[in-house]
């Protein structure tokens, strides 16, 4: 084969410049058009015109290539046991069978992935759907990859009836191919309930805790799972997560354990660095911890722990709090232990992990109260979701991992005298973040939410004299000419804007309040009504004596407050005379009744 | 082998051959196993076990076409490092090429009507051919940008050039393939 040594001329020199900028912009995700790259090398447009007619050409003629030899399932679609392929086997000539096992009826395919395929199947004789697991190929396998098959499903068998383990129903084999029957699980997995998209750190701590509870099950049954990753935990429809893909499982101590991992390469991030190392004598416990540590990673980021590119010499993990300052210090602590290189430091079992988690969950929440300032104002953003608007009943106050949720905060810009946030001097802080307080006269404020579900939005702002003005979907602050609410999963406000804020104004009296609500379904025509009268008997509320400054959490529905060293209260249950928390305690009768919120912030400051 | 069925398994070698690159050029196994003989001795061992072969499909035969393929590549780093055989290499090397066969055979047999399929067949072998063809640091390019999906970076520190030099490779090897690949001038 010949040596590419091809000499390169100056203008070559320079196209490969341009070209090198524009991958390099594709793959920091900026989606590069071609007249950007244009507009930087102007010299070179036809030559870049004539290498981009011969991208286009070549790309789709690679593609089947680029698919067939994916070692990863191509889309999340395809994902191991996950379920969207059609479910019917409707083509009428289907290039491969459906296999036959008697007292199953296939009904389709489910997924595909490591090592089997799985299918819809009705068990006959017990006519219920159940999900059915067989090697690819069948009696054309392996004898190796047939006993890695038979492993898994005596692994799982043992596990039996644990409620966050996917249960297996039945195996056997037929016609030299083995299969086993499982529990049929239909909320798709975890990788796509959380991809791009961080959980509340409390959900996923609670989740991560349930799945640490099953991993222990598992070791105190001697079994190792080994593949743990947010793909190999499904969810039912109402959320339960369980624990799937026992595929390289191996008996603890067992030393004719199978040691053949189709997945090292496949998923790095979420094996430890003795497992990619191939060392099966010290695969133990720990193991399973840092696969724990990694999907709770992946909740808290919405990314997979990556310490890419050679799992064999791993790079210092991004800390999650770097991808998400969301995230608390104390969980951040708990994932990096589960996530340590070395396994002696990470928890000495999920047990220990799990107990770590529901500590966490235990604490209060710790928010700094400091005082500056005449003004008062009040934000309030309150993440709502509600089953059908004004009518029903409050959603209860749900504490499975599963519930409505959705991620808000205020990010506070320091001083207005430094215009625009692509200024690198002006600091933008949020407000969780504890030196977010004080704020200033002239900061400005922006409010940004995130919801993991898309949810129907609309804001409200209550001005200090207590008149609520629509500011989204509408726009022109007029509660004429609604336009219809968008579907929306991100939002910053004021709307849109990214160089600008609400001003902190100066020396108005009373409280101002922005109320977020996040809804399943959009207000109905006459609802702004209910919602004016809810708002308008809120009225202004100064802030307790003495107090120039405080901030309230809301935590699944309750308004709590925290100060440094007192620990949580809640209005309800002090009956503190605390304007902010009576205020927030208003908010939740009056609109709280007809939503329920599951997280949301506010925070009260008085100006000088 | 019957001709249809040894015909066949020729019609795999560039597919083959694209394979062992890709699995070369992963950092894990670099330069482990650089044998550029691996494909023939696979082949020709199909040829010679012919009569152990059962299946009918396509995907079949790929499936044993693959398990040749890694017990060729088992023999070959036997030989390469009998002092100190790299147990864990050889496992990722297994783990890696069965999950390959795996996913090539869930691609070849996804539902198509036969025409599409024929026809996808079609294009997947003459982009492998088409690429096997390139220069070998075009090829190398290549398959890290457009088959793996590597960032640029990555691609680069892998060929050991620089992003302007790697960005070049894959100038020149999509332009090959365009010639290759389109009836285009």
């Amino acid at each position: 084969m010949p040596v590419d040594l091809q000499p390169v001329s100056p203008r070559e020199d320079r196209l490969d410049e341009a070209l090198a900028a524009y991958e390099r912009a594709a793959d920091a995700g900026e989606a590069p058009t071609r007249d950007s790259i244009l507009a930087l090398f102007p010299d070179l447009a036809d030559d870049l015109a004539r290498y981009f007619a011969a991208l286009k050409a070549v790309s789709p003629r690679l593609a089947p290539l680029r698919e067939a030899l994916r070692d990863r399932p191509a889309s999340p679609d395809l994902g191991p046991t996950r379920s969207h392929l059609p479910a019917e086997p409707s083509d009428p000539a289907p290039a491969r069978p459906l296999p036959t096992i008697p007292g199953y009826e296939i009904l389709g395919v489910l997924g595909e992935g490591g090592m089997g395929i799985v299918y819809k199947a009705r068990q006959v004789h017990m006519d219920r759907v159940v999900a059915v697991k067989m090697i690819r190929f069948g009696r054309f396998a392996s004898e190796q990859a047939r006993a890695r098959f038979r492993t898994e499903a005596r692994a799982v068998a043992r596990l039996d009836q644990h409620p966050h383990i996917v249960r297996v129903l039945d195996s056997g084999e037929h016609d030299g191919s083995p299969f086993m029957a499982m529990e049929y699980v239909d909320g798709g997995s975890l990788k796509d309930a959380a991809d791009g998209q961080p959980w509340p750190a409390k959900k996923a701590a609670a989740l991560a805790a349930l799945l640490a509870d099953a991993v222990e099950h598992a070791h105190r049954h001697n079994i190792l799972h080994r593949d743990l990753k947010p793909a190999n935990v499904l969810l039912t429809a109402t959320g339960v997560p369980k624990v799937s893909d026992f595929g390289l499982a191996r008996w603890l101590g067992d030393g004719a354990g199978l040691t053949v991992s189709g997945q090292v390469l496949g998923t790095p991030a979420f094996v430890p660095p003795e497992q990619a190392d191939g060392r099966p004598d010290e695969v133990g416990p720990p193991a399973d911890v840092y696969g724990l540590g990694g999907i709770l990673y992946f909740l808290l980021t919405g990314r997979v722990p990556n310490r890419a590119p050679d799992p064999k010499h791993p790079l210092p993990l991004v800390p999650p709090r770097a991808v998400n300052p969301r995230v608390p210090k104390a969980l951040e602590r708990i994932c990096l232990k589960a996530l340590a290189t070395v396994p002696d430091e990470r928890h000495a079992s999920a047990e220990a992990l799990a107990d770590d988690l529901r500590r966490f969950l235990a604490r209060p929440r710790h928010l700094a109260l400091a005082g500056a300032a005449a003004a008062c104002l009040l934000l309030a953003c309150v993440v709502a979701g509600g089953l059908s608007l004004m009518r029903s009943p409050p959603t209860p106050v749900d504490l499975t991992p599963m519930s409505l949720s959705g991620f808000i905060d205020v990010r506070v810009w320091e001083g207005k005298d430094v215009q625009g946030p692509r200024n690198p001097h002006r600091k933008g802080l949020y407000l969780h973040q504890l030196d977010a307080l004080p704020m200033k006269i002239g900061d400005q404020v922006q409010v940004e939410v995130k919801l993991n579900k898309p949810r129907f939005v609309c804001v409200v702002w209550i001005d200090a004299a207590g008149e609520a003005k629509p500011c989204y979907p509408w726009r022109d602050f007029s509660w004429d000419k609604r336009p219809a609410e968008n579907v929306i999963a991100e939002l910053t406000l004021p709307q849109g804007a990214i160089d600008e804020g609400w001003e902190m104004a100066e020396g108005v009296p009373g409280m101002e309040t922005l109320l977020l609500l996040a809804r399943e379904t959009p207000l109905p025509a006459d609802g702004e009504k209910e919602l004016r009268a809810a708002l308008a008997e809120l009225g202004p509320q100064p802030l307790q004596d003495g107090r120039t400054e405080a901030a309230v959490w809301f935590e699944n529905g309750t308004v709590v407050t925290a100060e440094t060293g007192r620990g949580p209260k809640s209005y309800e249950a002090t009956r503190i005379d605390d304007p902010l928390l009576r205020t927030q305690a208003l908010l939740r009768e009056k609109v709280g009744v007809l939503f329920s919120y599951t997280r949301a912030v506010s925070f009260s400051f008085r100006g000088k | 082998m019957s001709p249809s069925l040894d015909g066949s398994a020729e019609r795999y070698r560039a597919l083959l051959r694209v394979q062992v690159r890709k699995l070369q050029l992963s950092p894990t196994l670099a330069k482990r196993f650089d044998s550029s003989d691996l494909v023939q001795e696979t082949l020709l061992r199909a040829h010679q076990h012919h009569d152990q072969f059962r299946g009918q499909t396509d995907a079949q035969l790929l499936a044993w076409l693959y398990e040749i393929l890694r017990n060729v590549i088992h023999d070959e780093m036997a030989k390469a490092h009998a002092q100190k055989r790299d147990a864990a290499l050889e496992q990722s090397l297994d783990a890696a090429l069965a999950s390959a066969s795996d996913h090539l055979g869930k691609y070849l047999a996804v539902q198509a009507s036969p025409a599409e399929w024929a026809e996808r067949k079609e294009q997947l072998l003459r982009a492998a051919e088409a690429i096997d063809r390139l220069p070998e640091e075009q090829r190398d390019a290549v398959v890290l940008r457009d088959l793996e999906g590597l960032p640029l970076a990555e691609v680069a520190a892998r060929l050991g050039r620089t992003e302007k030099s790697a960005a070049g490779l894959l100038r020149r090897g999509r332009e090959a393939l365009r010639r290759t690949l389109t009836d285009e001038p």
